[in-house]
């Protein structure tokens, strides 16, 4: 009996600080959802009216939809430039290990805003690749089709989530047991074969905690989209801003933030079904 | 035996090297353009300076906001050490109900978008009537970076071999004195790692701090505001110099904890 107090009390202070600024603070956020802003100011009810106003204007859907894409597009990628890398430093690079480690994490600890900030002098119309190609007299005028376009917004985006996903895929590639791939080469299975049926099965809740990450980060972000975006790459965290700053309306702002946690849940569970009933047919 | 046929240069090492430099020649740019002796974004370079430098290092604004991120960051990472240990030792040593909804639910912080985050505080605060402040600040950084240290604590406690300080136990030492003696000495670099990580997010927190920052800027909110502003070289100085001090936190973070195993 002694132990379950034991547990308790170490809970307790993450319990409290969770309860007051985590726990509260969304709640009080879903409470908000559900009251409405007048001329007067925000008034106290329960009314929908909030969640219905999301489709009252098409800009709204079609940001929202334009954000998930991008998320989506962008945890694709991430994924996908990940896992080579992840692989790589499982099972190729043993003396080199730490130092590509510490590239990577040069790159997810240098500051966000200045990534971000990086690829506008990068992509701009005065920017170094418009410098290059005049400099070495590909083009005459510059190409200013590189930044303000959701393309600027992924490419920016994948740049800042990659190490974030390469972690969690390394670390489950990393408790894969050298015997069980040793096993697959024994019992005839090639490289590919291997790779496919016991390397990439086992790495999955790797690849699907970085996608849920990159995902999520990326749907939701503010500050790309504002820096690099431009007007084509309006993105819902603008939107969400804007309820809370300019626009003062609360109560739509929070109803879209809850609108987007609910997408973002049904997408995440619709990624984890689809990649589970591909490892299913896998089996047969 | 054909896993180890030995490292040999192939189409993967070429993809590697390819991300390799996209994640890091943007850092390069920055780095190199912040020596640039012209304002402007000139390829190639026009000559070496250390003039925004000195600019920066005399800006009161800079120096202010400096000041007030490495308050916030001190006081995030302390607070964030403890109660992420006292939890991690909860749910790594003990069994109980609702472990696994424990477990999850201290990580639902990191898999949300941080505007999120942002705005809940900001309504919070609202409601109670509680004046925004650096004070704020340091409430919500904590909130993201708890679930950091419980998750860079639970991969070292997990491997933590329980029978030691039952020897120590066995041997008559009380409770504190094992603590003391044995099981801190063995986490201490973990603590340690978990401080710099923590210290590092947090020092780096634009989006959540956006929304709860009172009169007093941190540093990323200055810098945001230097980028609506447009492209000023000073911006390329700052960074760096920021760029330099994540990575030595990051460096002895990773010499003491290792950070890969981050989950």
């Amino acid at each position: 009996m002694k132990k379950v107090k034991k547990h308790i009390i170490l809970l307790t202070p993450l319990f409290t600080y969770f309860t007051f600024f985590f726990f509260a603070p969304m709640f009080v956020l879903f409470v908000y959802s559900f009251w409405l802003k007048t001329s007067t100011g925000l008034v106290p009810t329960f009314t929908l009216h909030n969640y219905l106003y999301i489709f009252s204007n098409k800009l709204y859907p079609i940001t929202i939809l334009r954000s998930i894409r991008i998320g989506f597009i962008t945890a694709i990628i991430c994924v996908i430039i990940s896992y080579p890398v992840a692989y790589s430093l499982t099972f190729k690079y043993k003396k080199l290990q730490d130092v590509v480690l510490y590239l990577i994490l040069i790159s997810l600890f240098s500051s966000y805003l200045v990534r971000v900030y990086a690829w506008k002098t990068i992509l701009g119309s005065n920017g170094i690749i418009n410098q290059i190609l005049r400099y070495i007299g590909l083009i005459e005028e510059p190409l200013t089709f590189l930044l303000f376009s959701p393309t600027a917004i992924i490419i920016t985006l994948v740049f800042i989530l990659t190490p974030f996903t390469i972690l969690p895929i390394f670390s489950s590639l990393q408790n894969i047991s050298a015997d069980l791939i040793e096993a697959a080469n024994d019992l005839g299975a090639n490289k590919l074969k291997t790779f496919y049926r016991v390397t990439l099965p086992l790495s999955m809740p790797g690849v699907i905690t970085g996608f849920i990450f990159s995902f999520t980060i990326s749907t939701g972000d503010y500050v790309t989209p504002q820096l690099v975006g431009g007007t084509e790459g309006l993105m819902i965290g603008r939107i969400v801003q804007d309820q809370f700053g300019m626009t003062y309306n609360w109560p739509f702002g929070s109803a879209l933030a809850y609108f987007m946690i609910f997408l973002l849940i049904v997408l995440i569970n619709c990624f984890i079904w689809i990649t589970a009933i591909l490892k299913l047919k896998r089996k047969f | 035996m054909r896993l180890k046929k030995g490292p040999r240069f192939g189409v993967l090492d070429v993809i590697n090297i390819i991300i390799l430099l996209y994640l890091l020649f943007p850092l390069a740019v920055i780095v190199l353009y912040s020596f640039n002796l012209t304002s402007s974004l000139k390829f190639p370079l026009e000559g070496f300076t250390t003039r925004w430098y000195r600019e920066v290092v005399q800006d009161k604004s800079f120096l202010d906001s400096l000041r007030y991120s490495l308050y916030v960051a001190l006081a995030v990472s302390t607070i964030s050490v403890i109660i992420g240990t006292l939890a991690s030792f909860a749910l790594t040593r003990y069994n109980f109900k609702f472990k696994n909804i424990i477990s999850f639910s201290v990580l639902i912080p990191i898999t949300l978008p941080a505007i999120i985050l942002g705005i809940s505080l900001l309504s919070f605060f609202a409601a109670i009537d509680f004046k925004r402040s650096l004070l704020t600040v340091i409430f919500g950084h904590c909130i993201f970076c708890i679930p950091f240290a419980v998750l860079v604590m639970n991969s070292r406690l997990s491997g933590f071999d329980v029978s030691v300080e039952e020897a120590a136990k066995d041997l008559g030492a009380t409770t504190l004195q094992t603590f003391k003696y044995v099981t801190f000495p063995i986490i201490r670099p973990s603590i340690i790692g978990v401080m710099m990580l923590t210290f590092a997010l947090s020092f780096d927190e634009f989006l959540v701090t956006f929304f709860i920052i009172g009169k007093r800027n941190t540093l990323p909110i200055v810098i945001w505001g230097m980028l609506r502003r447009g492209v000023s070289p000073t911006i390329n100085s700052i960074a760096t110099m920021v760029l330099f001090l994540s990575m030595t936190l990051i460096i002895i973070a990773n010499k003491y904890a290792k950070i890969r195993t981050l989950r």
